[in-house]
């Protein structure tokens, strides 16, 4: 009987065992839910105010707009780590636009690199342009010429603000999108020459459709840079943009372009000399398209060189003053998860405002005495956020099973 | 008394082993594009949908021994090396897609085939749950679809094939701890005893 007694007992005790890890996780999400109820009703605030004010918003939730700076991990302790940032009130955007861009501010050669790349990577002549991609080429032919029009409308704005330098080369950017929708116009009428008789082999079919979407690849990264170029308008106008042309890229690529479509020209003779007429025309027909291709691309470098050196003559040597930003900080047992919440925020680009939320505090934050810091709980950005106290066990359990760990230490001995 | 014993454990793990999961809905999809799913997302909450988009992003880790991968898939392929990220901004038309499990092997051939379709500019066909604004996994918010079907080229896969839920996939371990947690108390009980 007693030994029912104690198996029952057992029983009892190992489930206790079991589950107790899983309640106080089961706490612990209880913890962080009210936390974020406690977020969301918070008032919204705008961060300089808090920064003028701080003793208004003190021991208070705050729902904060700003900009990341110096994103921060470490570890602290044992078990303890820290993820930290500096917030940035809006109204800062440019120093810190200038700051955060040294870092992108090769993505205008980098773009240009991709679709050079994009654009000769089949240097076969034996290529032609099959009926079917007809449409696709049109289509990026007028928003080619749409995109030149846009950057022209550019050029007139940097004018009217007495930037005429650098309307100059935009200006040239223009003309080389106007003339990279006639060769996207020349490759349509190209694909409308396409003999199916000429294209009925699947090997044939296979390659000239690859080459087809490295065009259209090239064409869509273009289309791209156009569109960043031009919302990078303000930091141009305020000479807070410049990059390195010469070091990074060259003509080369264009004249590669121009190669293949004078070998193409050629291999269309060759096929006329042998009575393959269709085949022949269809080929002077892609030649005549490359070469536009390869003009527009040319003319291209050359407007982003001449923005380049005219940039290069403008370009405001900032640095970031210290100035306005609160200190953020959250201190946790949960290792990996602030270092994903830390990855994450190293992610954001450009000049991306972020939410956060946390409690406003004047208090020592590690071996700083008294300090205004705001003690995170959460961050939004993109329709995407991360709470940091996600999986963060409380002191006590980390204490019991360092004892435990101790404890087993001991018992080896 | 045995079978209240028993009734309690299975009770007691399958309480210890419950998290809010997205259920799988086996039903027609609705063809969607994923400028639809950003614009209105009212009218696509908690139903199965079908896209195609192309890969601009994606991560692949573990939690609590799942497999977890997210993509991030936008109506237009992006330019340039394809990262671990899954934070665009200055993209507004992308969704993430998100699936987790125990079929590890699976889940890696979804992952691989996902990252050469990404490279090589292919889209990426997708069926799944819309249920965006919920948390997963150790994400607050953020994932909008929850993954049933990938397909990539001619390619089709049931990313949910040889999933173990949760539950049987703890079970052996949790009974595991049970036996082993028994076994110490019952030998401190042992030495106490006179």
């Amino acid at each position: 009987m007693s030994f029912t007694r104690i198996t029952y007992l057992i029983f009892i005790l190992s489930l206790l065992f079991s589950c107790t890890s899983v309640d106080e996780e089961g706490d612990e999400a209880v913890k962080i839910e009210e936390k974020v109820e406690l977020a969301e009703k918070a008032d919204k605030s705008v961060l300089g105010s808090v920064l003028e004010n701080p003793n208004v918003y003190l021991n208070k939730t705050l729902s904060l707009k700003g900009m990341l700076d110096a994103v921060e991990f470490k570890k602290l302790g044992k078990h303890t780590h820290l993820v930290s940032f500096k917030f940035i009130p809006e109204e800062r955007i440019d120093e810190w636009a200038q700051i955060r861009y040294d870092a992108e501010k090769y993505t205008f050669i980098t773009r240009l690199q991709e679709a050079d790349k994009s654009f000769t990577s089949h240097k076969d002549v034996d290529l032609y342009i099959r009926p079917d991609a007809a449409k696709k080429m049109a289509l990026m032919a007028h928003d080619f010429k749409a995109a030149s029009q846009e950057v022209k409308a550019m050029g007139y704005v940097l004018s009217g603000l007495g930037k005429d330098s650098l309307s100059l080369g935009v200006d040239q950017i223009a003309k080389a999108f106007e003339k990279l929708g006639e060769g996207f116009f020349a490759l349509e009428a190209a694909a409308k020459k396409g003999d199916l008789e000429d294209l009925k082999d699947e090997k044939v079919q296979k390659k000239c459709e690859e080459f087809e979407e490295s065009l259209l690849s090239g064409g869509r990264i273009l289309l791209r840079l156009s569109k960043q170029l031009q919302t990078s308008q303000i930091l141009l106008t305020k000479g807070l943009h410049s990059f390195d042309y010469e070091n990074r890229l060259s003509l080369k690529n264009s004249y590669a372009i121009l190669t293949q479509a004078s070998m193409i020209r050629a291999h269309a003779w060759y096929r006329r000399q042998e009575g393959k007429t269709s085949q022949a025309e269809m080929s002077l027909a892609l030649a005549e398209a490359l070469t536009f291709v390869g003009e527009g691309n040319k003319t291209l470098h050359l407007g982003f060189k001449e923005l380049a050196v005219e940039l290069d003559k403008t370009a405001v040597k900032y640095a970031l003053k210290a100035g306005p930003a609160l200190q953020c900080a959250y201190v946790g047992y949960n290792r990996s998860h602030l270092d994903r919440c830390s990855k994450k925020l190293q992610q954001v680009p450009g000049n991306i405002p972020v939410t956060i939320t946390g409690t406003l505090l004047r208090s020592n934050l590690r071996e700083q005495v008294g300090v205004l810091w705001l003690n995170l709980n959460s961050f939004e950005v993109d329709g995407f956020s991360m709470l940091f106290p996600f999986d963060d066990k409380s002191s006590s359990e980390i204490k019991a099973s360092d004892f435990y760990e101790w404890m087993e230490g001991v018992d080896e001995k | 008394m045995k079978y209240i014993c028993i009734s309690v454990l299975i009770l007691t793990l399958m309480s210890c082993s419950s998290s809010e999961v997205v259920e799988r809905i086996d039903a027609e999809a609705i063809q969607v594009e994923i400028k639809d799913l950003v614009d209105t997302p009212e009218k696509f909450e908690n139903k199965l949908v079908k896209f195609s988009g192309y890969l601009i992003g994606s991560e692949y880790s573990q939690y609590d021994d799942a497999e977890i991968f997210i993509i991030c898939l936008a109506d237009e392929p992006m330019s340039g090396d394809l990262t671990e990220r899954i934070i665009f901004p200055d993209i507004k038309y992308k969704v993430r897609v998100a699936e987790d499990g125990y079929n590890d092997s699976v889940l890696k051939q979804c992952y691989t085939l996902s990252q050469k379709a990404g490279k090589l500019g292919l889209p990426i066909g997708v069926v799944g749950v819309y249920a965006p604004g919920r948390p997963y996994f150790y994400y607050h918010k953020g994932v909008d679809v929850y993954l049933q079907e990938l397909h990539i080229d001619s390619r089709m896969l049931n990313t949910d094939y040889d999933d173990k839920t949760k539950f049987s996939h703890d079970a052996p371990g949790t009974f595991k701890k049970v036996y082993k947690g028994g076994k110490k108390v019952f030998e401190v009980i042992k030495d106490l005893i006179p």
